[in-house]
C-alpha cells in the first residue's frame, strides 16, 4: 500500500475546502480540519450533520462536490479507488459481514484481495479472531447468524483490521447492539487503541461514547463544525451556543468521568483517618459515587501498588463541576 | 453438540441426500428400459385394449429424447435467464427492470400451446420451434428469481464489500451471487419441472420425447399410451425437483441468506 511507503509524519487526513452537496442540500460546507497520525477523532452530532458523509469521503464512497481530502498527504482523488480502499479499514453499523462467509472467512476478505497466500490469511485472521476475544477455535468456523450482535461486531473490527491499515473509518459501530454489550465493546475497543494506536475516524451520535473514546471530537451541525476539540474542553469551554446545549446540563458530570483521582490528589495525609480509599486512576465519577456512598467527605488515595498517596476532597470535586 | 459438528453433520447428510436423489433418477431409466414390464403392466390394466405401448420407438429412447429436449432448453434458459438477471440490477440495466418483469410475466401467462401454434408460423416445424417454445416458457422463474435474489442481497453487506475495496465484478462473484444462488437454485428448479412437464406438446409439432405416446394415445382413445407417457413424464418432474432441491440443501452455509417469499 502506498500509504504505508511513508514516514508516518503530517496529519494521517487532511480536508482543505471540502463540500459536499446533493442538490441544493448542502451535507459538508467547506470542511477543513486535519487529524493526526495515531489520533482517534470522533465525528458527533445530530443526524443529517453530515457526519456520515465526512467520513465516507475519506474512503471514497462519497465523492466530494468540491475540495481535496488528503490521507498521508495525498489526494485520494488520484488513488485507483480499490487499493485506497483496501488500505483503510472499514467497519460499520450492524457489522455488515457477508451472511454466506465464516467469521474466519469474513475476515480474511481484504487480504485475499490483497493476493496473501492462503495460510497466512488463515494465520491472521485467526490472531485477530483472537485479538478481539474470540476464540479461533470455536469460532473461526461459525456463520454470522450463529453469533450475537456483539460478537457480529467483533469480527467486523477484526476484519477491517485485517490488513493492517494504519487508518480505520468507523460508521456508528456499536450503535446496534445493546447499552451493556456496547458498554463492553466500547471498553475493550479502548484497550485495543491503545496497543494498536491507529488513526481512527469514529462517527457517533452518542456524546458518552465520543466522550469516552475520543482524543478530540469534532462536533457538527448542518455540515460545518461547530468545535473541534479534545472532550474536557468541549465540555468545559464549549464553543457555541449549539455545542452547550449538545453536550447539555450534565456535562459537568461527563467531565468527571474522563479526569482520574490523581488530579485533585491533596497529597500528605495517611489513611487511616479515612473511612474508604480510592485509587488514583479511578475516574472521578466513580470516585464521587464512593464518596456519597460512604457519606464521607474524604477518600485515602491509594496508588497503584496501595501505596498511600495522599486524600481526595468532595470540596475539591464540586469546585471543579462549578468550574465547567 | 457443537455448530460445527452440527454443520458437518448436516453436510455429510445433504451429500446423502443428493445421492440418493440420483441413484433415484438412474433407477428410473432402468425402469423405462423395461418394456417387457410397462407391456405387462398395462396390459393388465387395460386387458381389452390390443396395443398397449406406443411400439414404434422404445420407452428409453422417449425419455432419453425428452430429457436432451429439457436438457437443452434449460440450458438456454440459464444462459440467457441469469446475465439477463444480473444485468437488470446493474445501474445499467435498472431502468429496463420493470419493463423486463411485465413481458416475463405476460410471456408465462401464454398457454404452452399457444406459444408453439405461435412458433411454428415463425420458425416451422421440429425441435428449434420447440426449444423456442419451451426457453420463453421457463425463463420467467430463471430471471425473476435471479432478480428478486440480487435485489435480497442485504444493503449493508454490499455497502462493507464496497468499503473493503472490491470492485464491481468482484462484489458480483464474491458476494452478490453466492447469496443469491439458493433462489437462483429454487427458480432452476420451478423451470425445469415446468420444462419437462411443457416438453409433453413438443411432437405436436414434430419433435419427439415422452409426449409421443401420450398425443398418439389421445387421438385414438388409448388410455394405456397416454399412460405410458404421462407416468415417466410425472416421475422424471418429481425426481428432478426432488434432485435439484438435494443438490440446494448442501449449501447450509447460506441459509441465513435471501430466501423464496
Amino acid at each position: 500500500m502506498a500509504a504505508d511507503d511513508q514516514p508516518a509524519s503530517g496529519p494521517a487526513i487532511r480536508f482543505e475546502n471540502v463540500s459536499k452537496s446533493y442538490g441544493a442540500d448542502e451535507a459538508v460546507d467547506d470542511l477543513n480540519i486535519s487529524i493526526e497520525q495515531g489520533e482517534l477523532v470522533v465525528l458527533l452530532g445530530p443526524s443529517g450533520c453530515g457526519k456520515t458523509t465526512t467520513l465516507r469521503m475519506i474512503n471514497r464512497l462519497v465523492e466530494p462536490t468540491s475540495g481535496t481530502i488528503y490521507v498521508n498527504g495525498s489526494d485520494v482523488a488520484r488513488q485507483d479507488l480499490q487499493s485506497l480502499r483496501r488500505g483503510i479499514g472499514y467497519v460499520i453499523q450492524a457489522a455488515g459481514l457477508f451472511p454466506h462467509l465464516t467469521s474466519e472467512q469474513n475476515v480474511e476478505v481484504v487480504p485475499k484481495l490483497l493476493g496473501w497466500s492462503k495460510a497466512k490469511r488463515r494465520e491472521r485472521a485467526r490472531e485477530l479472531l483472537a485479538l478481539v476475544g474470540l476464540e479461533p477455535n470455536s469460532y473461526a468456523e461459525r456463520y454470522p447468524r450463529e453469533l450475537s450482535g456483539g460478537e457480529q461486531q467483533r469480527v467486523g473490527v477484526a476484519r477491517a483490521l485485517a490488513a493492517d491499515p494504519p487508518i480505520m473509518l468507523m460508521d456508528e459501530p456499536f450503535g446496534a447492539v445493546d447499552p451493556i454489550t456496547r458498554d463492553r465493546l466500547q471498553g475493550e475497543f479502548q484497550d485495543l487503541q491503545r496497543s494498536l494506536r491507529k488513526t481512527v475516524v469514529f462517527v457517533t451520535h452518542d456524546l458518552d461514547e465520543a466522550v469516552r473514546l475520543a482524543d478530540r471530537i469534532c462536533l457538527m451541525k448542518d455540515g460545518g463544525v461547530e468545535q473541534f476539540a479534545a472532550p474536557e474542553e468541549l465540555l468545559s469551554r464549549p464553543a457555541t451556543a449549539f455545542v452547550e446545549k449538545f453536550v447539555g446540563p450534565r456535562r459537568a458530570m461527563k467531565r468527571l468521568g474522563r479526569l482520574r483521582v490523581g488530579e485533585l490528589v491533596r497529597p500528605g495525609t495517611t489513611a487511616l483517618e479515612h473511612a474508604g480509599t480510592v485509587g488514583v486512576d479511578v475516574d472521578l465519577r466513580t470516585a464521587l459515587a464512593e464518596l456519597l456512598r460512604l457519606g464521607v467527605t474524604t477518600l485515602a488515595v491509594v496508588g497503584t501498588g496501595g501505596e498511600p498517596l495522599g486524600e481526595l476532597r468532595l470540596a475539591d470535586i464540586v469546585a471543579l463541576g462549578d468550574e465547567a | 453438540m457443537t455448530a460445527a459438528t452440527a454443520r458437518r453433520v448436516a453436510r455429510s447428510r445433504a451429500a446423502w441426500q443428493l445421492a440418493l436423489a440420483l441413484v433415484l433418477v438412474a433407477l428410473a431409466f432402468y425402469l423405462f428400459a423395461q418394456e417387457g414390464w410397462w407391456q405387462r403392466a398395462l396390459q393388465a390394466l387395460f386387458p381389452e385394449q390390443r396395443r398397449v405401448l406406443y411400439g414404434r420407438t422404445t420407452l428409453l429412447q422417449l425419455a432419453l429424447q425428452h430429457v436432451a429436449i429439457v436438457g437443452a432448453s434449460l440450458g438456454v434458459v440459464l444462459v440467457i435467464g441469469v446475465p439477463l438477471g444480473v444485468w437488470l440490477t446493474r445501474p445499467s440495466g435498472r431502468e429496463f427492470l420493470p419493463l423486463a418483469n411485465n413481458v416475463l410475466a405476460v410471456l408465462q401467462t401464454f398457454p404452452p400451446v399457444a406459444v408453439l401454434a405461435l412458433a411454428v408460423p415463425a420458425f416451422g416445424f421440429g425441435l428449434r420451434p420447440t426449444l423456442i417454445a419451451l426457453v420463453v416458457y421457463g425463463l420467467l422463474p430463471v430471471a425473476r428469481n435471479t432478480i428478486v435474489g440480487l435485489e435480497g442481497v442485504p444493503p449493508d453487506a454490499l455497502e462493507a464489500a464496497r468499503g473493503m475495496g472490491m470492485g464491481p465484478w468482484e462484489r458480483l462473484t464474491q458476494v452478490e451471487l453466492p447469496l443469491a444462488a439458493p433462489l437462483m437454485l429454487a427458480g432452476v428448479r420451478v423451470s425445469a419441472v415446468y420444462t419437462i412437464g411443457t416438453a409433453t406438446v413438443a411432437p405436436l409439432i414434430g419433435a419427439g420425447g415422452l409426449g409421443v405416446p401420450i398425443i398418439a394415445g389421445l387421438a385414438v382413445s388409448n388410455l394405456a399410451m397416454v399412460i405410458e407417457g404421462a407416468v415417466p413424464v410425472a416421475l422424471l418432474a418429481l425426481l428432478v425437483d426432488n434432485a435439484i432441491r438435494a443438490l440446494g440443501r448442501g449449501r447450509v452455509g447460506v441459509e441465513g441468506g435471501p430466501r423464496a417469499g
